[in-house]
Formats: structure tokens, sequence, C-alpha cells
């Protein structure tokens, strides 16, 4: 399930705060205000920066099953696991499936949203319906599509034969690709729909209706008022969905696992392959953190983002 | 605006439908699949509407000890998590809306990142510290990392609820002479229940649907309903039949929900998204 932190462009954190100390009724900062984050500070420290700190130093210590001796030795898992083709290889697929599901899910998500927008008889309907496969466990999902496209008995192989045509989707590296990118796109394009209708209401009919009054055709609409003044919800809704399909994980696991060859393995399947199918624990967490250390730059863009 | 032709509501409303279609398409098969007996599942596509209805494959999934093994797990799971994190988040989206207490710009960057973080990143290190602490294969230790990586999605949530949410009533309880839990007992949690409710969905869901953590922590004495159902796929020969029946129950209290509380589900989904 895609997670959102509350997003906004415009004034920035400490000013947003509707801030009891600063009101009439409390004048001192409390020191005991910490109490009430206390929980979530433990489990902050217990699930994440302690696994974090952990993974970097797994990742420059000797941790494989055979020689592992916890030992410190550098940047030796780097060089073995991340600076080799097979790593390259796996951030080449994981590119190539942010790239195809975000182009697919805004052109489509886009589409759906203006239709929604329009609110005519029977949108209510719609929209609750394309809100379930968001919400749909991803394993099952993926059990779900892998029989849908078998090739023996998958209604879909059963389709394409009536037009004489007869494929198995796993074994060719492209239709994987395909494969995996439209069941992303199966769960998550109504999510990009959501996020832009919420969006859209908040458009004023007025300035549509000034450009249509001078002439503009949908086109132009779209391209010199909708796009422009959507632009905040686009980047934060194509930043959300980037950093969860480079962690795309449970879908592929009950698909292609990867297949056929390595044609859809991401970072995330070959480092979960290396560390608990060959007990190479260092490798694993140097790939991983190779892969967390590459996503900088868009971490760096969500936290700005986020209006907390 | 022009007045919309016929033809472009027609259109539209076309579109939306072929969405929904396609939305709803491989939850119907496999529904139907899972009413098939063994024969009827494996024949050809092109005979899938001829069959006589059987209830053999759900007496078949509910009836072995793994799935119900999995479904107590899983429920155990989902339910200790969502109580841990509907409380944290309360008073974390509280203290983010309402108190500036120190270190607050930390806590939000390091929540954040736990929330954006490859989960594969987390995952080798907790198994070591699980595994060192003689928790493998606990449902508590599947509980409690869950909660974590719920906790900030949650208290997000709770933060957009208690800034919508007016600061006089606050004000005025306090110069009331309310203590701080008579504040929260009395005034808040009334008040933003509808928040509370919408992010307990939002993490039950996510619970419920995590597999990586589980199947990582956990294969066989914690064993979730994920773990259990990914397992079919491993066997020579799949029973499809049995699969279909169990992803069914899998995803049907999922689907209920989604149809019962579509209000606070988009709701919550945007929240804060766009002012």
């Amino acid at each position: 399930m895609t997670t959102v932190a509350p997003f906004g462009t415009g004034d920035r954190v400490d000013d947003a705060v509707t801030d009891l100390s600063a009101s009439t009724v409390r004048r001192r900062k409390s020191i005991g205000d910490v109490l009430f984050v206390i929980p979530t500070w433990l489990f902050m420290l217990v699930v994440g920066v302690v696994p974090a700190a952990l993974a970097v130093w797994l990742s420059v210590t000797d941790q494989s099953l055979t020689s592992g001796s916890g030992r410190f030795i550098g940047i030796q898992n780097f060089v073995l696991a991340v600076f080799t083709p097979r790593f390259v290889g796996s951030l080449g697929v994981t590119l190539v499936f942010v790239m195809l599901g975000l182009i697919v899910q805004f052109v489509l998500g886009y589409l759906l949203a203006a239709a929604l927008h329009r609110q005519l008889r029977g949108f209510q309907v719609a929209r609750t319906v394309l809100l379930i496969p968001m919400l749909l466990t991803p394993v099952v999902v993926g059990l779900v599509w892998n029989f849908m496209f078998n090739p023996d008995l998958g209604i879909i192989g059963a389709i394409l034969s009536l037009f004489g045509v007869s494929v198995n989707f796993f074994a060719n590296a492209s239709l994987a690709i395909g494969v995996i990118v439209l069941i992303d796109s199966w769960m998550f394009t109504p999510f990009v729909m959501l996020m832009l209708v919420a969006g859209m209401t908040g458009i004023s009919d007025e300035v549509r209706q000034a450009a249509s009054l001078d002439g503009a055709n949908w086109w132009q609409l779209t391209r010199y008022i909708v796009l422009p003044m959507l632009k905040p919800v686009i980047t934060v809704t194509l930043v959300v969905r980037c950093v969860d399909i480079v962690r795309l994980f449970d879908t592929i696991y009950t698909t292609t696992k990867g297949g056929p060859g390595t044609a859809t393995s991401t970072v995330s399947l070959i480092s979960y392959a290396t560390t608990f199918q060959y007990y190479d624990f260092g490798q694993g967490a140097a790939m991983a953190i190779a892969l967390t250390v590459l996503m900088f730059p868009v971490y760096f863009l969500y936290i700005r983002l986020t209006k907390v | 605006m022009k007045t919309p032709s016929i033809f472009g509501k027609l259109a539209t409303q076309a579109s939306l439908a072929v969405a929904c279609l396609i939305a709803v398409f491989p939850l119907a098969w496999v529904f139907l699949t899972s009413l098939k007996n063994t024969r009827d599942a494996t024949s050809a596509a092109s005979e899938a509407l001829s069959f006589t209805p059987s209830a053999e494959n759900y007496l078949g999934v509910l009836s072995s000890p793994g799935f119900l093994h999995a479904a107590l797990i899983s429920a155990l799971v989902t339910i200790t998590s969502t109580l841990a994190v509907m409380v944290i988040a309360t008073l974390g989206g509280y203290a983010f809306a309402r108190l500036r207490f120190p270190g607050r710009r930390t806590l939000a960057s390091v929540m954040v990142i736990v929330q954006v973080i490859p989960v594969v990143v987390l995952i080798i290190p907790l198994y070591r510290m699980v595994s060192e602490l003689g928790l493998y294969d606990n449902w508590l230790a599947i509980s409690v990392v869950m909660s974590g990586l719920s906790i900030p999605f949650a208290t997000w949530l709770m933060l957009a609820f208690f800034r919508s949410s007016p600061i006089e009533i606050e004000e005025a309880a306090l110069i009331d002479g309310a203590s701080r839990i008579q504040l929260f007992r009395y005034v808040l949690i009334p008040m933003v229940a509808p928040g509370i409710a919408t992010a307990a969905i939002f993490t039950a869901i996510a619970v419920w649907n995590s597999f990586l953590i589980p199947v990582v922590l956990g294969q066989t004495e914690a064993q979730t309903l994920t773990v259990y159902v990914a397992q079919f796929i491993t066997f020579q020969g799949i029973k499809w039949g049995p699969l279909c029946a169990a992803a069914v129950l899998i995803l049907a209290p999922i689907v209920l929900f989604a149809l019962a509380m579509q209000r606070p589900l988009v709701k919550g989904l945007t929240a804060g998204s766009v002012k």
C-alpha cells in the first residue's frame, strides 16, 4: 500500500505549528512535551536508526556464511557485490520499472482523474471500485496475475489464442517486464488518479472558464492551465510512486521471481537473494546500502516536500 | 466553459466503466476459479464458465491446520500492531500539531526516512537483531517491527486531523483547569475519533498485507497468511483451486473495508497532500 506524508509547498515547518505554548494558556516551553513522542522515538530507534546503522556496519565487515568472521574488511563487499555487472544490471531493471511505471501511471491516472473530476452520474461508484486494487495484499495480487498469465490455464493466454497469438509471458524478457509494470500500474494508477482529482478540486472553475472563453481548446487548457496549477501535487505523487517502485518486491516475488534470467531482478530482489539464499549478509547489506545512497536525492526531496 | 456534448459525456463515463472492469476482472476471475473443483479449474479457459459451483476449495483451505494457524498469527499481529500504532500515533500526531518539543525536526526526518527506505536495508540487520534476542519465529517480533514501520504514516494522518480541529476548544478546556489527561480523555479523543479510525484501518491493512518482514522473521511458528500463500508457488504443479480460495479469503476483508469506508480511505490517502 502506498503511504503519503503530509505534503505541502507553502509555509515551512515552525510557522505552521498552531502552538499552545504560544497562546495565552501556556507561555513556557515544556520539556515534558517530549513525553508525547518518547514511544515514537523508541520505535524509530529500534526499527529504523539502529538497523540502518547496523546495515552500514554489516556492509563493511565479513559476514558470509563460509568465512564470516565479522571483522572489518573496508569496501571489499562493495567491490565484490556493487561494482559488478549484476548489480548495475539490477539497477537498470529498477530504473526501467520506475520510468515505465511513472509514465503509464501518470498518463492513465491523469486521464481517469479528468474523467472523474467531471462528476458525471456514477462517478462515486467508479471512485469506490478503483480504490480497491491499491489496498490489496501485493503478494496475493502477484499470485492472481500469475494465474491470469499462466501459459496453460491463464485467461489472458486464452484470449490471445483467439487471435492466433501464443506467448509465454514469463519466458520472454520484455514481456516479463511488461507484466510487472502492468501489475504495479493496475494497483497504483488509481492512486495517482485520486491524488490528481484532489488537486483538481483546488483549481477554481473561473480560471478554466476564462481560458475557454479566450478560445483555448482542451489541449491548451491542459497544457497551460491545469498541468502548471497541478505541479505541486504531481511532484508529490511522482516522488511517492518513485520511492515505492524502487522498493517493489512482493509482486515480483510471486510472479517472475526476477526471471527470466535476470530480466526482472531489481536491487531489492538480488539483495534479498544474496542475504537469505546465499547467506552473505555483508554483500547483501552492501547492495541495499548502495541503493539507499543512490536514492538520497529523492529521499531528500521527499523530506523537503514534507510539511511537518 | 461550453456545455459538454452528449458524446463527450458518454465517452467519459465509458472510460471510467472500462477502468472499473479492468480493476474488478482479476478479482472476479479468481473468485470464479475458487468455486471450481480440481477438474473444472484445470480445464481450458474457453470453457471457463461451464462448471458446477462447489465449496470444495473453501472447505479444504478452512480445514487445513496450516491456513488456520497462519490466519491466527496474521490476526494477532494485525490487532496488536494496530492497537499500539493507534495510541502512539495519536500522542505523536498531537505533539507534532500542537507542541514545540525539542528534536522535532530530527524526529520528523527520521520518521520520513523510515517511511521511504527500502525494507531490504532494514530487514537484514533486523533479522540478526531478532535472532540474537532469541525472538526468531515469534509473532511478537513481527508485530513490533510492523508497528514501527507503520507509525510514521499513522502519525502524519493524526497530525492532519489535529491541525484541522479548532484549537480554541482546547484552550477553553485548559482555561477551565482541565489537566492534560482530562484534555485528552474528554476533548481531544472524541474530536479526532474519525482520524483515529482512519489511521487504524490503514495500519491494519498495511500490516495484514506485509510480506517481506514476516517471511524473514518467521517461517513456521509465526507464519502469516501472506507467507503461507506465497508458498503455493514453490510446489510442483500449483493447485490453483485452493490457491484461489485462499486468495479470496485473504483479500475479502480488505475489499469489504474498502467498500464500507471509502470516504475516510480516500481522505486518508490524500491527507495533507493538497491544500
